[in-house]
């Protein structure tokens, strides 16, 4: 007797084939389609005790933490790639010369095409503790800051099309990025990277911090002397923290005006208020790290300043209203030559 | 693909059921956790923002260090939850949104508000420092100007003043600035005087501002909006938790549907196959039954006739096959209605049990016994090889029927007379060979029972003859070919005759005059007996009318009746009676003739129709008397009038012969019994006067006249007195 009732399936052996596989089809794709519950992730560690260190000047650590070493490496092949300028001529070691302060010892480098920048080069060593990026401050971090060169027209005169297109015809690049990052050669992954190599440019170990680590022999009382001027002529009030500077913006000029002194003021010129548009941060600049400092020069953003006797005196007349003594001024510069740090395990 | 509607749907559920699954997954509780967190970091981080900004503020911390990394760690905060929050709100939430612009736009003027406020403080810090020295350094190099010292002083302490709180004294420290820039001073005091004031104006400047500021930056405005996110986010997260509880709930009620509809089902499947089984074995119960009702007797469970037909054609084909003969028997139980009648119904169906039962146990399993109905069996034996195996089949039959059967408190003891057809010596045919059986064994019982007869070829010849005489009987009433004769019956004693027994003639047409014993019982047979002997007994009846009338007043005409016409179907007592008061005759004019047969088969419907005539004044007279059972408890039972003693005893009648003490012992008897007797078939003077002298009181036969025609009989009533 045959048994009509439309609820139940015929089960012959295909049918049941086709269920079988079809059902064995959704479970797949449930699984596929199935989102993973994160697991928690180690808590993150400050780079410092933010409220802790109370004194003005705190050596530099020895390492930056938590560091991926692999992006360290793509990010230093890239630091030294010129296929990152629009003419294959700059790189970014072109300007920050590793092996000269993380400059180039120019008032203002030279970009492609033969032409020059606005501003003179800021180092990138320790620029991983400033509170941000270029003179004017308009990165806030260095992932920002990447970006900036590449696309200034007088610089790097690139863009990241461009970037990306020549990166990806070399199957080095596509290999190694694909195995750092999964969504392979991106902007972000490029700023990533390089930033990640930047943040690893750090030069601990200067005498000076060895001084503040506890060794009092480590500087001569002559540079101690230049380091107690430092602190009291007012120097110490904007050049503090862990970069001896590099935490603030300050204006160029608080007690004379610098520019009108100078003259032919330039957009380069007016810092800070190029951003904001308020006056109140006209001329202003970020007041740069001391470290290393007598291997940048020439010194101030305009690169005016061909030596640090000039600079300490410039500083002396346009921001502490005051002619510093010669002799004070070699002492201070005595102190400042201290902040001479060590990059991989040598002297800068 | 015959189930492509199912597919169809299974193919449209599975999707949504999957939809259903990923909608009801909760948030991701470890991301929930990590935003919660990283929110209550926040709001710390923004206090300790703002607890720096006063430390700052008081000196109390020496570099912006602090600040730099707390500002960054706020910003990383921020860019964490957001990221957060778009994994678990996968396209983002409007009002966390909301929240978060909020927030991000109180944070970067708090953070614009940190870093001006660093730039002034630094400054004011400095110029603190430089106030107090330069002051002493003017007033060492130039002590002699009184109104300048005088002015420096106010200024100093109109400064400490301010700077203690008394935000009114700004306007004094603006003078006093005024006054000492109004006054003029020698070349080399110009530059440190400028650069005291410059920092009087700092001081006085960035005093309120950076108080101004650190008020601005430590306000409650971002803290307030921190707790509104966390606020706006715990209620989306809450939100986005019951919808997830939501679609839950409705998994559930689809798991329990699916689970009730699978239940269903199954019980459903369970009922329908139980009633599918049971309809099915109720199905073939009624199929088995109507199949066994159909080929079974149910009363001995044998074959029925249908099914014996069925076998023996079958066995026909085989036996034809492979050269093989058959046998088929027909048996009848002798006098079987003697048992019903004496026993009961009961009784008999217990009796033809047995009888099933012995017979089954005569034939081996190959062959059939049926019941073809009533007291009839057949018997079909396969595989005959010798017709002598056949006879002792017959035999054993016989046999066994001799023993006596057990019916109930009572042993019967019955007989059994079986008819014998051979195929294919006697026939091919289903038909005529159970008809030759039939016939087989009616030629036994007719041989006197209790034995087994063969069909023959004689047999057959009388078969058709009867068939053909059966159909010209049809016809012979109505075309006047019957006519009544009448036999004399005289008184012995005196040689009257007043009575006469009424004889049926047939005058066929083509074979001349046919005798009644050989038409009778084919009358009785094919039933036209009835309409026959209502003739006979209105014409009897006419004649003895006028026989009265004429001749004797007494005069009485027997009629012969057969059994059949007392099947109470027919009443013929009721018939015969009206027909006579009709015609004014008493019942004393007509006698029945019955014979011993009809008293042995009677049942109580015969016995009250006897009685019936009895009653009327018909008297009824025992035919063929001494050829029978002649079982003298009949005569008592059933009140009979007259002994007709059988012409078989008069052949030899001589003094001292066993048939005369015979005939005398009779006739003692009857008379003691109130009977009078009837000698049928006096042939000769000796004979008569024999009967006369032994008493016997009248006598029929060829020494006083054959059976005449009316006109005849009634020249000799006249020539006798």
């Amino acid at each position: 007797m045959e048994f009509k009732n439309k609820f139940y399936l015929r089960l012959t052996d295909r049918t049941t084939a086709i269920l079988l596989a079809y059902f064995g089809a959704i479970v797949l794709l449930a699984w596929v389609l199935w989102p993973e519950y994160r697991q928690p992730s180690p808590p993150k560690k400050y780079l410092a005790d933010f409220s802790v260190s109370s004194g003005a000047i705190s050596p530099l650590p020895d390492t930056i933490p938590d560091l991926d070493s692999r992006k360290i490496t793509l990010g230093k092949m890239l630091f030294h790639e010129p296929r990152l300028s629009h003419d294959n001529t700059i790189a970014c070691s072109s300007c920050h010369q590793l092996e000269h302060g993380g400059v180039d010892g120019t008032k203002l480098s030279g970009g492609i095409k033969g032409q020059l920048a606005q501003i003179n080069t800021p180092t990138v060593y320790n620029s991983v503790f400033n509170f941000r990026q270029f003179w004017n401050g308009r990165a806030a971090t260095l992932q920002e800051q990447v970006a900036g060169p590449i696309h200034n027209p007088v610089e790097m005169g690139s863009n990241w099309n461009e970037v990306i297109a020549k990166l990806k015809h070399d199957p080095a690049y596509v290999t190694i990025f694909n195995k750092i990052y999964s969504s392979g050669i991106t902007p972000e992954n490029i700023a990533d990277s390089i930033a990640t190599f930047v943040s690893s440019l750090i030069t601990p170990n200067s005498r000076f911090d060895k001084f503040l680590k506890g060794d009092a022999h480590a500087i001569t009382p002559y540079e101690l002397s230049g380091y107690v001027n430092f602190k009291n002529y007012g120097c110490i009030s904007c050049h503090q923290g862990i970069n001896i500077g590099g935490n603030l913006y300050e204006k160029l000029g608080v007690m004379r005006d610098y520019f009108k002194d100078r003259g032919n003021v330039t957009d380069a010129d007016l810092g800070h208020y190029s951003i904001t548009g308020n006056p109140e941060d006209l001329h202003k600049f970020k007041v740069p790290s001391l470290r290393n400092i007598a291997l940048t020069a020439p010194y101030l953003h305009d690169g005016t300043a061909r030596n640090l006797e000039q600079v300490v005196l410039i500083m002396g007349k346009y921001q502490l209203g005051i002619a510093i003594p010669a002799e004070d001024v070699a002492k201070i510069v005595a102190f400042l030559r201290t902040l001479t740090g060590e990059y991989d395990g040598r002297p800068l | 693909m015959k189930n492509i509607k199912q597919i169809m749907v299974v193919l449209l559920i599975s999707p949504l059921l999957i939809m259903l699954f990923l909608k009801a997954r909760a948030p991701d509780p470890i991301t929930h956790h990590e935003i919660l967190s990283n929110l209550y970091k926040l709001q710390s981080m923004n206090s300790e923002i703002d607890l720096l900004t006063l430390k700052l503020r008081y000196r109390l911390q020496s570099n912006y260090d602090g600040m730099v990394l707390a500002v960054k760690e706020l910003v990383r905060l921020q860019s964490e939850i957001k990221v957060g929050e778009n994994a678990i709100f996968h396209k983002g939430d409007k009002e966390i949104d909301q929240a978060f612009e909020q927030l991000d736009s109180a944070v970067a003027q708090k953070i614009d508000m940190i870093d001006r406020f660093k730039s002034y403080n630094a400054v004011l810090k400095n110029s603190f420092y430089y106030f107090p020295r330069l002051i002493e350094d003017i007033q060492r190099e130039y002590p002699s100007n009184r109104t300048l010292q005088n002015n420096l002083q106010s200024l100093m302490h109109d400064l400490l003043l301010q700077h203690m709180g008394h935000s009114e004294s700004t306007v004094l420290v603006e003078n006093d600035i005024r006054k000492i820039e109004a006054a003029a001073y020698p070349e080399h005091l110009l530059e440190n005087i400028q650069s005291l004031l410059q920092h009087a104006k700092y001081i006085v400047a960035y005093e309120n501002k950076t108080t101004q500021m650190v008020q601005e930056i430590t306000s409650i405005t971002t803290q307030d909006l921190i707790r509104n996110l966390i606020f706006v986010y715990e209620k989306s997260f809450n939100t986005a938790f019951q919808t997830a509880n939501y679609y839950n709930f409705i998994i559930f009620l689809a798991a329990f549907l699916l689970f009730s509809y699978a239940a269903y089902s199954f019980f459903r499947l369970r009922d329908s196959t139980k009633d599918l089984h049971d309809t099915y074995a109720q199905m073939e119960h009624q199929k088995f039954a109507m199949e066994y009702q159909a080929n079974f007797d149910p009363l001995t469970l044998l074959p029925n006739r249908r099914l014996l037909r069925d076998r023996l054609a079958q066995e026909i084909k085989l036996a034809n096959r492979n050269n093989l003969q058959l046998a088929v028997m027909f048996l009848d139980i002798d006098n079987f209605r003697d048992i019903n009648d004496t026993l009961g119904h009961d009784m008999g169906d217990l009796l033809l049990k047995q009888v099933a039962q012995r017979l089954s146990g005569c034939v081996s399993e190959a062959d059939t016994v049926a019941r073809m109905g009533g007291d009839e069996f057949t018997i079909l034996l396969g595989k005959v090889e010798s017709p002598g195996s056949v006879e002792r089949t017959a035999q054993d039959i016989l046999h066994k029927f001799a023993l006596p059967f057990q019916l109930g408190n009572e042993a019967a003891y019955i007989s059994a007379s079986i008819g014998i057809t051979l195929y294919p010596t006697d026939s091919t045919d289903v038909d005529i060979l159970l008809q030759n059986a039939d016939q087989a064994m009616y030629a036994a019982k007719s041989q006197g029972r209790n034995r087994f007869s063969y069909f023959t070829a004689v047999m057959q010849e009388a078969a058709q003859r009867r068939m053909r005489l059966a159909s010209d009987l049809r016809g012979a009433l109505a075309d006047h070919q019957l006519h009544v004769y009448y036999q004399p019956i005289v008184e012995l004693a005196t040689g009257h005759v007043y009575k006469a027994e009424a004889l049926i003639h047939w005058q066929h047409p083509t074979r001349g005059l046919i005798s009644p014993t050989d038409f009778i019982p084919l009358a009785e047979e094919t039933g036209m007996i009835v309409d026959i002997g209502n003739w006979v007994f209105r014409e009897a009846a006419q004649q003895a009318a006028q026989w009265r009338g004429s001749h004797h007043t007494d005069f009485q005409i027997s009629v012969n009746l057969s059994p059949a016409q007392l099947h109470s179907d027919h009443h013929t007592p009721a018939l015969w009676l009206d027909h006579l008061q009709k015609m004014g005759l008493p019942g004393q004019s007509i006698v029945v003739e019955i014979t011993e047969g009809l008293l042995l088969d009677a049942s109580v419907a015969v016995t009250d129709q006897l009685l019936d005539f009895r009653d009327a004044g018909i008297e009824v007279s025992l035919d063929d008397f001494g050829t029978g059972y002649s079982s003298l408890s009949y005569l008592k039972k059933f009140h009979i009038d007259y002994l007709k003693i059988d012409q078989s005893f008069l052949h030899n009648l001589a003094p001292g012969s066993d048939d005369m003490a015979l005939c005398e012992a009779i006739i003692v008897m009857a008379h003691k019994l109130g009977l009078r007797v009837i000698a049928e078939g006096v042939e000769n003077n000796e004979q008569r006067s024999l009967l006369a002298a032994a008493g016997c009181d009248y006598g029929q036969g060829h020494f006083f006249s054959k059976a005449l025609p009316p006109e005849e009989f009634e020249t000799l009533l006249q020539n006798k007195p």
